[in-house]
């Protein structure tokens, strides 16, 4: 498996859906409502529903249900490692006992919200960084961070580094995939060993990772810099953003179902 | 050859450089002018001075002694720095390295987005420069999924979006395969005929051959400043250069020997025109 | 040792938006110490094809066998594949890594198990056989080296494995003209070192000068295989495989066009020279 493969969240897919068209400052704000909603809904079933319908805006869209799995896998560890003690530590009605440890009712409930609040989580974030455009998510953010810049904060600046960031993680993932498939084949090996040795097996990686990322990190300030980039300076933008009326729509949309969906939870 | 009857884009007076903690010059007294709708292929071995060269031009370095004036303006002032990079590209070897968007047209905005341009202005701008490179169908592609000729495209597109008069090309043909290479080429080409200033930094014969003047370094020193034809004639001067004689030169000196006259072909036809005689 | 391919597929991103076959049923023998091109333009599969003969990537269907031996399975020993199948990529100094050019490349011969003296031992000799003077290469850093140099470190570092079959990935690429006939004249001599050789390029020029058999592929097909004179007689193929045809190929070509009997072979600018004066006469 490739290292390119491994990460999914933050890969971007260009497409022509509802949920790729509409504004990205909505998108990022509904995102972050959801998240809070994820922590505020109490109930299993509520957790369901709030579930399902993550996966219906993920059929619209059109995230293929691999990608949702491949995004999942590097949680698995920690989704099984917190159901595993909430299992065993929680106390309450005993399901089943062995070796003096016991399955509660409780515990299994309990775990089954962890489940769902992770996934949910995760969904939501594959979800948003699928359909909105790098660019798109930072001029969010940065619209977000727009109130900061009154005490100084260089909100431009950074949303413009961010969005670099984000535009270099596949070159630097497929740039780390070839290195280690370049140090195995000099019988380098990653998959064995104890937790040191297998950190250490990463040395002979990270260290051409980061030569390169320096040399790119230079050859791409000069390219700026020719291009007439100035640190502060004033910029022009190709997309003005506009909130549309469907946009607002679907905010409020959103807004009913959570609400709808906490009052239910908590009644 | 310098026509000075056309404005002069770029001028170096004598113009020496050196980067920190090196011992030898990078540049080392240069002088030479380029005018408006020249193409120059800039050639000489790996650290000759040739890509330090286009770096003074637009003012990323700036000369130690001497000086470097583009566009009429000197290069160490910083407040001319804008005006000299709006009007002289640079476009440089490796596209991975020079993408800041991940979508074709967001890249090609950068540049006149730094020019704090109106959005209806930086539009026009960019479908006009990806207009001229052929890939107006690629706008939202991502420029991760072109191949690299197509990648070089969008870089040479996202410098015409600054509306430039000279475009300084550094090996930007060196990592792109034979069909990259031909269609980078003959888009480069078009822009000159378009009236475009070009400087091709190279390694490769067939490409100094698409130009009219060529500029030869050795150890930051200018050894040759003519015509491709006449670089081409000298055998020492194209090993100092660290050219490399393409096959068909080679044979066609080969033939001589053997007691052929034959003109200096520019493709295999001409060739078997001159030997068919 | 011969290397077998059979009905061999790979399929990135299975599922995915951007999924793309990059083999489509390729089934090829490479022949045992010959030295065999694998040309074709980017993205036609290439680079896929050998990261499968020392099993760093595994197909979605078909097999490998590398001297009769099936790369695939899992009672094979991935490390003993590794070292008898030395590969080295594109742009190999980007693995480069060691605080000196001798630990970067005992590297290598260290992970297959070898005695720090045996390792030692192996430095000297691959750094001599990439033309690198051990005494002069040895404490420098690799990061401070002319590009040409850290190529040749690089591949010193994979022969310090003392593999008996050598892929190498574009060897010569982004290499200034002297660098690459330094480069071009040395894989020669590993060659003649009984070594199996498979070179991807798409140099054509390079091509002709070094390799015995050539393989062309084309949007993940194979479409020629055979002797290399063979396939450079075939300009039309060659075009349609997106690469270049050499310029003496060319001329030969367009001098048959015209009745001369020129042999279909490849062709270096003196023996060319020559057998035009023979046939074509006319001084």
């Amino acid at each position: 498996m490739a290292i390119s493969n491994l990460i999914v969240i933050g890969q971007y897919i260009p497409g022509d859906t509802f949920i790729h068209r509409m504004d990205s400052r909505i998108k990022l704000f509904i995102a972050m409502i959801m998240l809070v909603f994820i922590f505020m809904v109490g109930t299993l079933e509520a957790l369901l529903i709030m579930f399902g319908l993550v996966l219906l805006v993920s059929f619209v869209a059109k995230v293929p249900f691999v990608h949702l799995l491949r995004g999942l896998r590097p949680i698995l560890f920690l989704i099984v490692l917190t159901v595993l003690i909430q299992l065993f530590v929680t106390q309450g009605e005993p399901l089943i006992e062995f070796w003096g440890l016991s399955i509660t009712k409780e515990g299994l409930i309990y775990s089954g919200k962890i489940i769902l609040r992770l996934i949910t989580l995760v969904s939501v974030s594959i979800i948003l960084t699928f359909a909105t455009s790098p660019l798109e998510l930072t001029f969010a953010l940065e619209s977000f961070m727009k109130p900061f810049k009154v005490i100084g904060f260089p909100a431009s600046e950074v949303a413009l580094m961010m969005s670099i960031a984000l535009r270099f993680i596949p070159t630097l993932l497929s740039e780390a995939d070839k290195i280690v498939k370049a140090q195995s084949s000099r019988g380098a090996d990653f998959t064995s060993g104890g937790l040191i040795a297998r950190a250490k097996a990463f040395v002979p990686v990270l260290i051409p990772l980061f030569v390169s990322a320096f040399r790119r990190a230079e050859e791409l300030a000069q390219a700026m810099e020719s291009r007439c980039f100035v640190t502060g300076g004033k910029r022009g933008r190709l997309h003005i953003a506009k909130i549309r009326p469907t946009d607002w729509l679907a905010l409020t949309t959103t807004l009913v179902c959570l609400v709808a969906l906490y009052w239910y939870a908590s009644i | 050859m310098p026509d000075s009857s056309r404005a002069i884009l770029t001028n170096f007076q004598d113009v020496v450089f050196k980067y920190k903690g090196e011992e030898a010059p990078a540049i080392n007294g240069c002088s030479f002018f380029i005018s408006e709708g020249e193409f120059v292929t800039l050639v000489g071995h790996n650290s000759s001075g040739k890509s330090t060269l286009a770096k003074l031009a637009n003012g990323l370095l700036r000369p130690m002694s001497g000086g470097v004036v583009s566009m009429g303006l000197d290069t160490k002032v910083e407040a001319n720095l804008v005006n000299i990079r709006k009007n002289i590209g640079l476009v440089f070897q490796n596209p991975d390295n020079q993408t800041v968007a991940t979508l074709v047209e967001d890249d090609v905005a950068f540049g006149p987005e730094n020019l704090n341009l109106t959005s209806e202005e930086i539009r026009e701008r960019v479908d006009s420069a990806l207009t001229t490179v052929g890939l107006s169908d690629r706008k939202k592609h991502p420029v991760a999924n072109l191949s690299g000729g197509q990648k070089q495209l969008v870089a040479i597109a996202g410098v015409l979006a600054l509306r430039p008069k000279l475009i300084i090309l550094d090996e930007a043909t060196s990592l792109l395969d034979p069909k990259g290479r031909r269609q980078v080429l003959k888009r480069i080409t078009e822009l000159n005929n378009s009236g475009y200033a070009i400087i091709m930094i190279t390694h490769r014969m067939e490409e100094v051959l698409l130009s009219n003047r060529s500029i030869a370094l050795e150890k930051g020193k200018i050894i040759f400043d003519g015509k491709p034809e006449e670089l081409f004639a000298s055998r020492d001067l194209l090993t100092r250069a660290g050219l490399e004689p393409p096959a068909l030169m080679d044979l066609t000196n080969e033939l001589r020997e053997l007691g052929y006259k034959l003109d200096t072909p520019r493709n295999p036809a001409q060739l078997v025109e001159g030997l068919c005689q | 040792m011969p290397i077998e391919i059979t009905e061999l597929t790979h399929i990135y991103d299975i599922g995915l938006p951007f999924e793309h076959k990059a083999l489509d049923n390729v089934s090829l023998t490479i022949e045992d110490n010959k030295v065999t091109g694998i040309i074709g333009s980017t993205g036609s599969g290439k680079s896929t094809l050998i990261q499968h003969f020392n099993a760093l990537i595994r197909p979605t269907s078909g097999s490998v066998k590398v001297d009769g031996v099936d790369v695939f399975s899992k009672d094979t020993d991935k490390k003993a594949l590794r070292q008898r199948v030395g590969l080295v990529f594109q742009y190999p100094e980007a693995q480069l890594f060691g605080e000196t050019v001798e630990k970067d490349v005992a590297f290598g011969p260290k992970k297959m198990g070898v005695s720090d003296a045996e390792a030692r031992e192996r430095v000297v000799k691959s750094l001599r056989q990439v033309g690198l003077d051990f005494e002069k290469y040895a404490k420098r850093s690799p990061f401070n080296l002319s590009g040409g140099e850290k190529r040749k470190v690089a591949i010193a570092g994979i022969l310090a494995l003392n593999p008996s079959v050598l892929i190498l990935d574009e060897p010569t690429a982004g290499l200034d003209p002297s660098s690459r006939n330094a480069l071009l004249g040395l894989i020669k001599s590993f060659r003649d070192d009984g070594k199996t050789l498979v070179m991807v390029s798409h140099d054509m020029d390079e091509i002709a000068h070094i390799t015995d058999n050539v393989v062309v592929m084309s949007k993940s097909k194979i479409i020629f295989s055979g002797p290399t004179s063979e396939a450079f007689s075939q300009p039309e193929m060659l075009r349609d495989a997106g690469l270049d045809v050499p310029a003496l190929s060319i001329v030969a070509g367009l001098l048959r066009e015209k009745g001369f009997d020129i042999p279909r072979r490849t062709w270096n600018a003196k023996n060319l020279a020559t057998s035009i004066k023979q046939i074509v006469g006319g001084v």
